[in-house]
């Protein structure tokens, strides 16, 4: 059985559970793609660049991101904000994951 | 080169996306893999390996598009979506050529050796396509949907880099009227008038040379048909000439171009009726003179025909002015 295999496999499946809040979470200031796919590297968060767009305008549709384009600056870019319903959207899941993390932690703990 | 490179990339995914995201997601993809290259080399100038390794790295088109086309839930998914598309539009349009032609020629056979009733023609004619389209759709469908549950293997060729399709001039000019479209139409226009006025002529000959009184009593009706609507045909033509003028002048879809196509359709469309039911048409059907029918189909098709093009133009002002087109150079501020 090639352990680190299926511990990548599962690891991968709670990434990508979480990569919503993630990303939602680097919208509260106006933010583009290739700055948020550096500071997610940073923090050793790995989204493969090709995603994030998609899942960018996934979040607009459903009416939780804002989006435009700056063209003041050298090149375009397109900035992505929280909207107001991202904000309130963004806090109750934050404070969801938050509990859950801790019952997750707790029950690891064996505190349970 | 290199920018060519990028240039397809996009261009690739892009023209396998739904219209209405296409410039958007081109956009976004230019910022996106110009940053991912600028990572890459920094101050240098990249080479064409840096952009295939760059786009490598991002992902094949298929890849890319199967991320922004949500396929969860259907029943063909990406890479299988855009062939099936393709693959469709080719055996629709080769099925229904088929099934029209059968059609023609077997009736045509048939109605020579008086075994075809009018019913059984109209019978044909709306069965045997909608026969050939729902049965071309369905096999398709089947045959893409088993590719799709199998995961066939069918996008390797499609994905290499080498293979990426060139971007077409008119991708970067779609917007506006074009110039070759409005030509074309005062060309046919053109052949349409000469043949028109010159018919009497060719007929009477065409006459005199046969000597069958099945041709003599066509020809004859065809040519009191064709004399007594020339002066209808010309205020038509007319009518077509100033939109055509103006399709040249203006060069897009404005309001000044909306509304002369209004005009010259509702006259056009009065000029029609009153040409209609002035001119008897007659065509003979299974050995009798037939007008009314035909008559009412003619002047149908005509206005058919005249609201269909407005409707064209009305679809496409809407269109080029909702996404901003006029501007097109810039990216739009789309503050929401």
């Amino acid at each position: 059985m090639n352990h680190n295999e299926i511990v990548a496999g599962l690891t991968q499946e709670f990434r990508r559970g979480t990569l919503i809040l993630v990303v939602l979470g680097q919208m509260r200031e106006p933010t583009y793609g290739y700055i948020l796919v550096k500071k997610l590297a940073e923090c050793e968060i790995q989204i493969e660049a090709n995603t994030l767009y998609p899942l960018m305008r996934r979040l607009e549709g459903q009416g939780l991101l804002e989006s435009r384009w700056e063209t003041e600056e050298a090149k375009p870019r397109k900035y992505y904000l929280l909207s107001e319903d991202g904000k309130i959207v963004y806090e109750k899941l934050k404070a969801s994951w938050e509990k859950y993390a801790s019952n997750v932690d707790n029950l690891l703990k064996g505190e349970i | 080169m290199k920018n060519d490179l990028l240039e397809r990339y996009i261009y690739a995914v892009a023209k396998r996306l739904p219209k209405k995201q296409r410039e958007e997601v081109s956009r976004e993809l230019q910022e996106l893999l110009n940053d991912l290259v600028e990572a890459r080399c920094g101050e240098m100038t990249p080479t064409e390996k840096d952009i295939k390794v760059v786009l490598t790295e991002f992902g094949t088109v298929s890849e890319v598009v199967a991320k922004y086309r949500d396929d969860s839930g259907r029943l063909i998914g990406e890479p299988y979506y855009t062939t099936y598309l393709y693959v469709m539009k080719i055996v629709l349009i080769v099925s229904l050529s088929i099934a029209v032609a059968a059609v023609a020629i077997i009736s045509l056979i048939d109605g020579f050796s008086g075994e075809l009733s009018i019913l059984e023609l109209f019978g044909r004619i709306i069965a045997w396509p909608i026969e050939a389209v729902v049965g071309s759709f369905a096999t398709v469908t089947i045959v893409f949907a088993v590719l799709d549950y199998f995961k066939v293997n069918i996008t390797k060729e499609v994905d290499a880099i080498e293979m990426l399709p060139k971007v077409p001039k008119q991708a970067t000019k779609k917007f506006g009227i074009s110039k070759g479209e409005t030509i074309t139409e005062l060309v046919l226009t053109l052949v349409f008038v000469v043949g028109f006025m010159t018919a009497p002529l060719w007929l009477s000959q065409a006459l005199s040379t046969s000597g069958s009184s099945f041709m003599e009593a066509h020809a004859t009706r065809a040519i009191v048909w064709i004399e007594q609507s020339m002066m209808f045909v010309m205020m038509l033509i007319v009518l077509d000439l100033i939109q055509n003028i103006f399709a040249i002048k203006e060069k897009l879809y404005n309001k000044t171009y909306l509304i002369v196509s209004i005009v010259t359709t509702a006259i056009g469309t009065v000029i029609a009726v009153i040409w209609g039911m002035s001119v008897e048409m007659f065509i003979k059907i299974n050995g009798v003179f037939v007008s009314e029918g035909v008559q009412l189909i003619f002047i149908t098709l005509l206005i058919i025909g005249a609201l269909g093009q407005l409707a064209h133009v009305v679809y496409r002002y809407m269109h080029d002015n909702k996404v901003g087109v006029y501007n097109l150079n810039k990216p739009t501020n789309n503050n929401k």
